[in-house]
């Protein structure tokens, strides 16, 4: 066969076209993940010399959100990177360790894996989501072979343009701008949110606070603890050391089971869900999560600060703040500082002028101003003064209830509207919405509503179609990034009810405001509802606490631990509950002020209430009728032994909460979170009281 | 190893590097070695199977030649002539009739209905006597398509048609030709000799044309048969839940459904088969452009059509039995009479057949049993048509007049899926029942329609796709379209290349959590 070369000149090239097209296509067909930073992480990971990084976080967003690697640098001189997926399964985190020694085989001591993805199984497009971005190279090789036999699928089908071909329809505007994208990487993998659980959410639940032994244990995943055995085998055999972490909310028997394999293998367990460590680190879950599993940045300080300590203690780490070839840290350190640590200065603003003058200064940014219900009431002739200076002259007017929105553009107003809710001659208007639409200087477009009390009630900031404002009561503010193209942030200052904010750290200003001796009703809404939030943690501390430490034949503790201002103990017999009453006790529960208790009878009914700390009922009785009482809502009811109707009930908002066994069935209510707080019984017929040492419990 | 997997792709490409690279004379044994590893990979039982029976239906056409080599021996040395020769070679090719040719024919024609019908036979078993027939049916690979070239080969050999072919695994190459033993076309053994063990010298531009067509098969088949069919098995797979208009576009999109995935299949056979040099037949030529049913089944799965024509329609017709039958129904009831019968029995014979070819349910034979039906119908009534036109003063010359014959002719075709598609008689019945039972234009704007299997985008995709295959067919219908591209410049040709590519790369139903459909005439 005569050989053409022009014939192969021309099929080189049109492979060589068709490749590079063919990764173009790749590059545009995978997905941008921003939101939770992966595209930071995976890139910023890449883009550290190699053999820097000491230690490595690894695992599910909960790491993600909990460690930021850059004040472990600050703090500590730890050189340290958080590798963390969002929901990444533990077959990804074995090969995100891989690919670490990989690059920092020289370096890398210490690998610290949060343990969520222990007790879950997690979405396939998760493992997507942690090895979409790995370099090509034999782990990722491996890592695909791996999830392509889980899966059944073909290693061809696990090209991104095979897996993403069809993502066409879906494709934004974000998908298409990520080659222009330059990725921040200073916060080595941390995902930096400054939203909180208190400000998001109307009820929070607790966190538990006690694991409980006899909770059992819960399968684990099976894959999971596959390649958590690899990690380990692959740290013995690499000379690492695994610790193993878990934060936010875990129910006692996963922690069971986790602790259950950390102990087969011998692997450093760090808890922060349970006491002891959760109190020493005293995450508050209001304020220092953004729900119930992810902690903010002021929780991933708390943490991260313990997280600190514990390896500069217990792991030869070396200091590498000194050490000149890590002089790119402190560049990152000093980006870190300008944009993460100047949002936290801002959060800190309390007042809306301040924070608006700070805030329009910036020539980069766009802010958008909305009113919703009413702003003016609380606003002062100082800060009417201040809006004025800014040029936002009709907000330094403003009034009851208007409608109010403006736009600051590169430190210009663009637009700034007013809707009086009275005419000038006092009567009340039917307006619409006020509104206003334009354009970013990125082509984004945005659409801005404001609506006073009577004219909408609202507060929104559309960019790009997506809701941004927090359309709260009062002045709502949201900042856009013309340089990032992000929404940097999103306030709301309720001028309605206060003239500045309660800014920065929540649980300080709510000592600084019990220290100054204000009452409840004087908190401002985010306060009370952080004094009502730890009020219930407390409880549940407590409560927890009682139930894990004290006995059957702890009543006078319990009594001793809920004597107190703001509780109500309700106590009430079934059948029997004076056959181990001894006289000791007895004399104790008289001291209580419990007279008709201290004196209670073979069989005999009895009710008794104490509020805060002052007995206020008490009746016994040894008749064949039940004895009853309504105190507040609440109805009790006693039947001892002779009774006909022998039974102990406490209803409580229309709910039975007594446990109605024999002896003293007792329930707790908190007259401040209006919330039962403890149900329990002591069967004083067979188990004698325990009486408490001089200094209680 | 089907057509649509990167294996293939992959297989493709080393048996073309080692075709060019092994001189002429021998490419067409990497061609034989080729189909036998494409076959194997099916499985091996399978393979022995196809082996077994090209090498009866070998013995036998050897057996056929041996004897009338043998009577021609005889004729030439008793030097025969006349009636005589022909008395010779009839009792000759009586004697290969009875002794070979119907042996073979029963035991290749029944291993094809054991495969077709064992399964179907077995329930029979057990729900009319409860008897429990364990029969693990293997279907070998493309056994109608072998099946039926095998017939037409040891019929041609038979009638004289046709050479014996000494070399047997010739033989087996015709047969087991990889592009086309998965579905056809239906290859006759003649025609496909030529192309096959004729040289094949390396044609750059033969080579580029195999493959653009087989990229436009590709695009059929990835981007609109399996786009549609998701529609359709949604619709078909819940049909009470479905009414009206629903079903309506469920059988117009089950019609063009099946003509992207055949037409599309045959186009990645043919262009891979031109990568070799060896041109196919063609199985398709615009069907849908048809302005009756007779001529879209002239254009439709076109080898099937003359394959039943030589085999089945042509010696029916001609046969004894039906001579002796027209001529007593002209004797007794006239002309018209005779011609009416002459016209509708082996008309029906070979529609009943292609029903039967086409599945085992009782839908197939009522499918065959329409079509027949409109055929004969129209064969007959020609004349009549044509005067009511007349009286209608319809010009049936207009282009406009073409355009609702062939519109006709696809609602024709539509109504065959509406016996097919839905799966047995008692669904078709219900679709019938549930389309006729409301009228609901409203989803096409109430977003009913994007809520079974396809999305607004998936339907644009289907459009703007119908619509690119109907001019690319107006094209065809003219002149041949690679032609035209070659004729452009190289920046225009490449472009084109690479959208067809890409097209196929984004918009084709394939990857990961997807499984490709396999090709609907892919399991006959």
């Amino acid at each position: 066969m005569r050989v053409n070369f022009s014939i192969i000149l021309k099929i080189l090239m049109w492979i060589f076209i068709l490749g590079l097209l063919f990764a173009g296509l790749n590059f545009i067909l995978q997905p941008v993940w921003l939101e939770w930073n992966n595209y930071d992480t995976v890139h910023g990971f890449y883009e550290e010399p190699e053999d820097t990084i000491e230690v490595v976080f690894l695992g599910t967003s909960c790491a993600v959100n909990s460690i930021t690697p850059m004040e472990l640098y600050e703090d500590y001189g730890i050189c340290a990177y958080n590798l963390g997926t969002e929901q990444q399964p533990m077959m990804a985190s074995y090969y995100w360790l891989e690919e670490a020694y990989r690059k920092h085989s020289r370096t890398l001591k210490t690998v610290v894996l949060e343990a969520s993805a222990l007790r879950s199984t997690q979405q396939l497009a998760f493992y997507r989501k942690a090895f979409d971005g790995m370099e090509m190279s034999s782990v990722k090789y491996n890592a695909l072979k791996d999830y392509a036999d889980k899966t059944g699928e073909t290693m061809v089908n696990l090209l991104p343009i095979s897996f993403y071909h069809d993502r066409w329809k879906n494709m934004s505007q974000a998908d298409f701008e990520k080659m222009y994208y330059s990725a921040n990487t200073c916060v080595r993998g941390f995902n930096f949110s400054m939203l909180r659980a208190l400000d998001a959410y109307d009820v929070l639940s607790t966190p538990l606070y006690f694991a409980n032994d006899d909770a059992g244990n819960i399968a684990l995943n099976e894959e999971s603890v596959d390649y958590f055995e690899r990690m380990v085998s692959f740290c013995d055999e690499h000379g690492l050391d695994l610790v193993l972490f878990k934060v936010a909310s875990w129910q006692a028997y996963e922690h069971n089971a986790v602790e259950s394999i950390t102990d087969q293998y011998g692997v450093e367990f760090l808890d922060f869900t349970f006491e002891p460590l959760f109190s020493e680190v005293a995450v508050n879950m209001a304020t220092d999560a953004m729900d119930g599993n992810h902690l903010n940045y002021y929780g991933a300080k708390k943490i991260t600060k313990y997280m600190g300590t514990y390896l500069k203690a217990n792991y030869q780490l070396k200091d590498v703040r000194e050490d000149t070839r890590y002089s790119f840290m402190q560049e990152e350190l000093n980006q870190y500082h300008s944009s993460v640590l100047n949002v936290i200065k801002r959060n800190n603003i309390a007042d809306p002028t301040e924070y608006l003058s700070v805030a329009i200064a910036d020539k980069d940014s766009t802010i958008f101003i909305a009113v919703k219900d009413d702003a003016a009431s609380q606003l002062t002739a100082e800060q009417r003064g201040n809006f004025e200076i800014m040029g936002l002259s009709k907000l330094s007017k403003l009034e009851f209830r208007d409608s109010y929105l403006a736009v600051y553009d590169s430190c210009r107003l663009v637009c700034e509207k007013i809707e009086r809710q009275e005419s000038e001659d006092g009567e009340a208007k039917e307006s619409e919405v006020l509104s206003y639409n334009g354009k970013l200087h990125d082509g984004s477009l945005y659409s801005l509503e404001s609506g006073g009390m009577a004219m909408g009630d609202i507060a929104s900031c559309l960019i790009n179609g997506m809701e941004y404002a927090q359309n709260q009561r009062g002045l709502n503010i949201v900042i856009y990034d013309n340089k990032t193209k992000k929404v940097i942030d999103s306030v709301c200052f309720d001028t309605c009810a206060s003239t500045v904010r309660e800014g920065g750290d929540l649980t300080a200003a709510l000592s600084r405001a019990e220290e100054s001796g204000k009452s409840y009703d004087e908190l401002s809404t985010e306060l009370q509802k952080l004094y009502l939030y730890n009020r219930r943690c407390d409880n549940k501390r407590t409560a927890g606490y009682l139930k894990q430490e004290i006995g059957e034949d702890g009543l006078l503790a319990y009594l001793s631990a809920y004597w107190k201002e703001d509780y109500i103990i309700y106590l009430s017999v079934k059948d029997e509950a004076a056959g181990a009453m001894d006289e000791a006790a007895r004399a104790c529960l008289a001291d209580y002020g419990l007279v008709e208790l201290s004196a209670l009878g073979w069989r005999d009914s009895y009710l008794g209430i104490v509020n805060g700390g002052q007995v206020a009922y008490e009746r016994k009785d040894h008749g064949s009728d039940p004895i009853t009482t309504r105190y507040i809502s609440h109805i009790l009811q006693s039947g001892g032994g002779e009774s006909v109707d022998c039974r102990s009930s406490i209803v409580i908002d229309g709910g039975e909460c007594s446990p109605n066994t024999r002896g003293i069935n007792m329930v707790v209510y908190d007259t401040m979170t209006k919330e039962i707080v403890d149900t329990v019984a002591f069967d004083t017929c067979a188990t004698p009281i325990k009486i408490l040492n001089t200094e209680g419990q | 190893m089907t057509y649509l997997s990167i294996t293939f792709i992959l297989f493709l490409a080393i048996v073309m590097l080692l075709y060019y690279v092994f001189p002429q004379r021998i490419r067409w044994c990497i061609l034989l070695i080729a189909s036998a590893v494409f076959y194997w990979y099916a499985g091996y039982d399978k393979f022995l199977i196809v082996i077994v029976t090209s090498l009866i239906v070998w013995l036998a056409s050897w057996a056929i030649n041996r004897q009338y080599c043998k009577a021609d021996r005889e004729i030439a040395e008793q030097e025969l002539t006349g009636k005589e020769k022909a008395a010779l070679q009839a009792k000759y090719k009586r004697k290969c009739r009875y002794l070979i040719l119907v042996p073979t024919l029963c035991l290749i024609v029944g291993a094809l209905a054991y495969c077709k019908f064992g399964e179907m036979l077995a329930d029979a078993l057990w729900q009319a006597f409860a008897l429990y027939v364990s029969w693990d049916v293997i279907v070998p690979l493309g056994v109608s398509y072998y099946t039926f070239s095998s017939v037409g080969y040891l019929l041609d050999v038979y009638w004289r048609k046709a050479r014996h072919t000494e070399n047997y695994f010739k033989f087996a190459l015709c047969v087991l030709y990889f592009p086309q033993i998965v579905q056809g076309p239906i290859a006759r053994y003649n025609k496909l000799e030529k192309e096959l063990f004729q040289e094949h010298p390396f044609d750059f531009k033969q080579v580029c044309f195999g493959m653009q067509l087989m990229l436009y098969g590709y695009a059929k088949k990835m981007i609109l048969a399996d786009r549609l069919a998701l529609y359709t098995s949604a619709v078909f797979g819940d049909l009470s839940s479905y009414e009206g208009l629903v079903i309506l576009i469920a059988v117009i999109a089950s019609a063009f459904q099946i003509y992207m995935d055949f037409s599309g299949c045959m186009d990645i056979v043919r262009g891979a088969s031109e990568i070799f040099g060896v041109t196919l037949e063609h199985n398709f030529r615009h069907p849908f452009f048809s302005t009756s049913t007779a001529e879209f089944w002239r254009r439709w799965h076109i080898t099937l059509g003359t394959w039943f024509k030589d085999y089945i329609y042509m010696p029916v017709a001609v046969s004894k039995w039906l001579i002796k039958l027209i001529t007593k129904i002209r004797n007794i009831f006239g002309k018209e009479a005779a011609k009416v019968i002459n016209t509708i029995i082996p008309l029906l014979i070979v529609w009943i057949l292609t029903g039967i070819w086409h599945g085992t349910g009782w839908n197939y034979v009522v499918w065959g049993l329409y079509y027949g039906t409109i055929i004969i119908c129209s064969t007959l009534f020609a004349g009549q048509y044509k005067k009511l036109a007349d009286f209608l003063h319809i010009d049936m010359t207009t282009k406009s007049y073409r355009k609702f014959q062939m519109i006709r002719t696809f609602f024709v075709f539509a109504g065959g899926r509406l016996i097919t598609a839905p799966g047995t008689l008692a669904d078709t019945w219900v679709a019938i029942k549930q389309m006729f039972g409301r009228f609901n234009p409203w989803i096409f704007w109430d977003g009913t329609l994007y809520g079974m299997g396809l999305d607004y985008e998936d339907w644009c995709v289907v459009v703007i796709g119908l619509l690119f295959v109907w001019r690319i067919s107006i094209m065809q219908e003219t002149g041949s379209v690679r032609e035209a591209i070659a004729h452009r410049n190289i920046v225009l040709r490449w472009i084109i290349y690479y959208a067809a590519f890409f097209a196929i790369l984004i918009f084709g139903m394939y990857g990961a959590g997807y499984n490709a459909s396999d090709f609907i005439y892919g399991n006959f």
